[in-house]
């Protein structure tokens, strides 16, 4: 009997599992409920400049998803294994107008207009798919917060900054719903299933 | 990145590039004092700076050559640390 409930057990926990694959990305942060509304955590209003010194702000982004890093043009560490596996996803889905790429740059001392679109020139971005974003003074330290990433100034740290290399899935709402480990080809891997649901959920065939 | 081939028209290959080849005596200088301008690999002219790396210890440097060698140019002999004094002491600066 304890054997058959066992079976039993297992096959359960095996169904749960398959079954899960159908359950939606969950939001990710802090979620309140207030008079009856589910608040779930979103990423507040915002407004940088791009390579092509366009404003960018939250409602450039409002009908795609987009997948965001932090990142320095002379950051010596990690920012080219990072950057490299944005180019990945950049890559597989550069004819998918539903999604885009933003990488906030946390040197705007250094990382100027000319200079972030020669970076994206020198690694092969052409199209409009990936925005690389300059922020005023502490916005772009501000908001990696709010992507639940660790970002700081540090003179004794490779470039002048602390940061880590997370990429992370932001919803049309600007719920974030999904991360990968950026100096991780593997994590990235996984990733693109994410981001594949998330384009699922978001845009469903009609 | 992890296969030697750089990333785009900003850092340069270590795998199949003809610039470590033409300057593998000078490896440990390039490593230690790092590069700025411009130099050519394969063709292609790459000109962000390399930063130096001037803590690292003359076993973690020897390693770092044969560890590259290893990867990419797996006929070349091990270097050890008499290889790297060496180097060192003929650097251009």
């Amino acid at each position: 009997m304890i054997q058959k409930g066992a079976f039993y057990l297992t096959l359960g926990i095996l169904f749960m599992s398959c079954s899960s694959e159908k359950q939606p990305l969950p939001y990710l942060g802090f979620t309140e409920i207030i008079n009856g509304d589910t608040l779930h955590h979103k990423i507040p209003d915002f407004s940088f400049l791009n390579q092509d010194g366009q404003v960018v702000s939250n409602e450039s982004y409002k009908d795609q998803i987009y997948v965001a890093d932090f990142f320095f043009v002379h950051c010596p560490s990690i920012c080219p294994k990072v950057t490299q596996q944005m180019l990945r996803i950049h890559d597989r889905y550069k004819d998918d107008s539903r999604i885009k790429l933003v990488a906030h740059t946390l040197d705007p001392d250094r990382d100027s207009i000319p200079v972030l679109r020669d970076y994206a020139a020198k690694i092969g971005v052409k199209s409009q798919r990936w925005d690389f974003l300059i922020g005023k003074d502490d916005e772009t330290l501000e908001i990696a917060d709010q992507y639940f990433v660790p970002a700081f100034k540090d003179p004794d740290a490779p470039g002048g900054f602390d940061h880590s290399g997370k990429l992370i899935l932001v919803d049309r709402n600007r719920h974030v719903r999904g991360f990968a480990e950026g100096t991780d080809p593997e994590s990235v891997t996984q990733f693109f299933k994410t981001i594949d649901q998330l384009l699922n959920e978001e845009f469903p065939k009609s | 990145m992890e296969s030697g081939q750089g990333l785009g028209e900003l850092i340069p290959p270590l795998a199949d590039s003809d610039y470590y080849l033409d300057h593998y005596d000078d490896l440990s200088c390039i490593i230690t004092q790092g590069l700025s301008g411009k130099i050519i690999v394969n063709g292609q002219p790459y000109e962000e700076e390399m930063l130096a790396l001037n803590n690292i210890s003359l076993a973690e440097l020897s390693n770092l050559i044969n560890y590259m060698n290893s990867q990419w140019y797996p006929d070349k002999i091990e270097v050890n640390l008499n290889t790297i004094k060496a180097q060192l002491a003929n650097c251009a600066d």
